[in-house]
């Protein structure tokens, strides 16, 4: 295990872009007719989301998260000291997506940016370099933008094993720091090298990438080694935290049902999102939080949350953090 | 887990009669054995014995008996 506690960093603002279009897997000719009843229950993803395809530009999306977020947080864009972004499907791999949206934002060249290539844990490991950055950081406060997704261009057509699990998505959110707040986050980042092939992508004959899954596989890592790195942290975090739920990577129903049950947790919710949005890798997380918190009120329920990101890798991060009342949240569908 | 509870769990995991398998038969030529249905399976034998099974192992594996072996003393 490897278990991080860092103060001061606290969300701000989550915006979520997630596609208006809705694939219904109980029409979805890949799946035989009579197995697809069966197929929405027990992965619990009746829809998938698609954005058009002019629109599957990971670049272009999080372009559109960060206006709206400087938007929402009246934040200038020289005042953010750090932009990460994590997409395991760039519209270019060089340069980095967070170097091109440096230039195309104008932000100072006193930011740090850069990429990260990981999946569904991806979030998690997003928020532990935001906060790290900012507290390290010289000066008493900092701010920095964390965007995260990808898009199903690598999925293979007529791949069932695939298609029907995974959405479009991306998200994008403000993180703040201050030297003086006193509230602490908790992290436990991981990795099982050895789940490489569950999920990975290669070069098929016309040389484009295609991913592919091995959901035996991803259940096997899943159950056996998530359940048990989310209890680690648990373990260092003080039991005088309360939590309002555990989001949960949303992989399918069989491997978030399972995982659910094994987390040393007791009258915690851990909401899915499955059944509208299918599986949308590292948006996942956002997409659930903003999903479950948008209509609490946020100054009335306990101050903290379990976010937890597992998969291709195969890699885990899961962290405690802080939730502030005036946190900001909205979701738009395009 | 004796050989009737595996061989009813095999059945209710995969929707088919319960006597129509048996621990010879050859678990990818039952109709039902799709890739989200033996994960139901994978699921279920953890669930009720512990045991995880690999998806490594049900790829050299071909019988029924074969996954039997792994959970039988559990």
């Amino acid at each position: 295990m490897s278990i991080h506690q860092l103060k001061g960093s606290k969300i701000s603002t989550v915006v979520n872009i997630i596609p208006a279009e809705k694939l219904d897997n109980l029409q979805e000719d890949l799946i035989p007719e009579a197995e697809r009843n069966s197929m929405v229950e027990h992965t619990g993803i009746r829809y998938r989301r698609r954005f058009s395809r002019e629109n599957q530009s990971t670049q272009y999306l999080f372009k559109m998260g960060i206006e709206e977020i400087l938007m929402l947080t009246q934040w200038s864009s020289e005042s953010v000291d750090a932009l990460i972004c994590i997409t395991q499907t760039p519209d270019t791999h060089i340069p980095a997506v967070s170097c091109v949206l440096h230039d195309e934002f104008e932000f100072s060249p006193s930011m740090a940016c850069f990429d990260i290539n990981l999946g569904c844990s991806g979030y998690v490991y997003g928020l532990h370099q935001a906060y790290s950055l900012l507290q390290s950081k010289m000066g008493e406060t900092g701010r920095a933008i964390l965007c995260c997704g990808d898009v199903t261009t690598i999925l293979e057509e007529g791949d069932k094993s695939t298609q029907p699990i995974f959405s479009d998505g991306v998200s994008v959110t403000a993180i703040e720091f201050a030297r003086d707040a006193e509230f602490y986050s908790y992290f436990n980042l991981e990795t099982m090298g050895s789940g490489k092939t569950a999920i990975s992508s290669f070069y098929n004959e016309n040389k484009q990438e295609v991913m592919k899954l091995n959901g035996m596989e991803v259940f096997n890592y899943s159950v056996q080694f998530v359940p048990n790195h989310i209890n680690q942290l648990l373990k260092h975090v003080p039991q005088s935290i309360a939590l309002t739920g555990g989001i949960l990577h949303q992989a399918n129903k069989i491997i978030n049902s399972a995982i659910a049950k094994r987390i040393s947790l007791t009258g915690v919710d851990f909401p899915s999102t499955l059944y509208d949005f299918g599986n949308m890798a590292s948006a996942s997380i956002p997409v659930t939080l903003v999903d479950y918190l948008q209509n609490k009120n946020l100054s009335k329920v306990p101050p903290y949350i379990l976010l937890s990101g597992f998969g291709v890798g195969f890699s885990m991060a899961t962290a405690v953090v802080s939730l502030s009342g005036d946190l900001k949240l909205k979701m738009i569908e395009i | 887990m004796n050989q009737n509870e595996f061989l009813d769990l095999i059945a209710d995991e995969l929707l088919i009669a319960p006597n129509s398998v048996t621990l010879e038969t050859e678990f990818r030529q039952i109709p039902t054995w799709t890739s989200l249905n033996s994960l139901l399976v994978i699921s279920k034998i953890h669930e009720v014995t512990g045991i995880m099974v690999s998806a490594k192992f049900i790829a050299e594996s071909n019988t029924l008996s074969d996954i039997y072996k792994l959970v039988q003393h559990s």
